[in-house]
């Protein structure tokens, strides 16, 4: 099942430049989401990092990876769940390659644990199938 | 109290820490979020990366030989969602863990007033 950036926009209230997923191309409710976001050189972070030398940070890694992530327990026919999670901490993560303008970053969230309403993903992130970065997300769901 | 553009390699527009001083080898920062409106929620983002700018500070400042500075590696980034209004409240503690190789580990405690809400780790590449 995928998941349009019309229905991301209706959940997520992130908008530009903060929106950092552009599509989620696979998703199975309460096990996995995978999303893309293509990393383009006409977006504000890359004037600062770094001046002359673009590289994708690692913070927005993580930010792009905590808002595909929040879909996992989403489901549009359930008021309550409508609205996605909420992050409330990042664990250990870690960046292996550099991300680039021109990479498409594709983001996959598997969950590993939920105690209560607090659910914890796995995060992997791949451009051309390679490991970018790994790492955990923490959210609070049905809030 | 320095100001932390001018040590930071980033840009302006992703510099997030204001001003800094280094007491007995700690580093006493707090971050800016411009651009972003008084009552809007700091994004995760930005938050994860003024708590990594410290790091980056901590080893410009204690070893003024490096040239880059990567970062590979956070974890235990509590995000309590605060808005820019109520960030002005936030400051953070640095200090260096470790060093193994190229690899340099720094400690973050967040503050907000006197209130210790987490303490995150970061780990950067150096060269």
């Amino acid at each position: 099942m995928q998941i349009t950036i019309d229905e991301i926009m209706s959940v997520l209230e992130h908008r530009y430049p903060f929106l950092m997923i552009d599509k989620i191309t696979d998703f199975e409710y309460g096990k996995f989401v995978e999303a893309v976001k293509n990393v383009s050189v006409n977006e504000p972070w890359s004037q600062g990092h770094f001046p002359g030398k673009p590289i994708y940070p690692g913070a927005m890694i993580i930010e792009s990876a905590a808002q595909a992530g929040g879909f996992i327990f989403y489901n549009k026919d359930d008021e309550e769940k409508k609205r996605g999670g909420m992050l409330v901490k990042v664990g250990n993560f870690k960046f292996v390659k550099v991300v680039r303008p021109g990479d498409q970053l594709v983001i996959r969230t598997e969950l590993v644990d939920q105690i209560g309403n607090y659910v914890t993903v796995r995060v992997k992130a791949t451009v051309d199938g390679k490991k970018v970065a790994e790492g955990e997300e923490t959210y609070v769901v049905g809030c | 109290m320095l100001l932390a553009a001018d040590y930071l390699a980033q840009g302006e527009s992703m510099v997030l820490l204001d001003e800094f001083e280094i007491v007995d080898n700690c580093l006493y920062s707090s971050p800016k979020y411009d651009g972003i409106s008084e009552y809007s929620i700091i994004p995760i983002s930005l938050w994860t990366e003024s708590v990594c700018q410290n790091g980056e500070v901590l080893l410009r400042m204690c070893k003024p030989e490096i040239k880059e500075a990567l970062l590979t590696n956070v974890s235990e980034i509590t995000y309590p969602g605060l808005s820019k209004k109520q960030a002005r409240e936030v400051s953070f503690i640095a200090k260096e863990l470790m060093q193994t190789g190229h690899y340099v580990k720094t400690e973050i405690k967040v503050m907000l007033g006197n209130k210790e809400i987490g303490t995150s780790c970061c780990t950067h590449y150096i060269s």
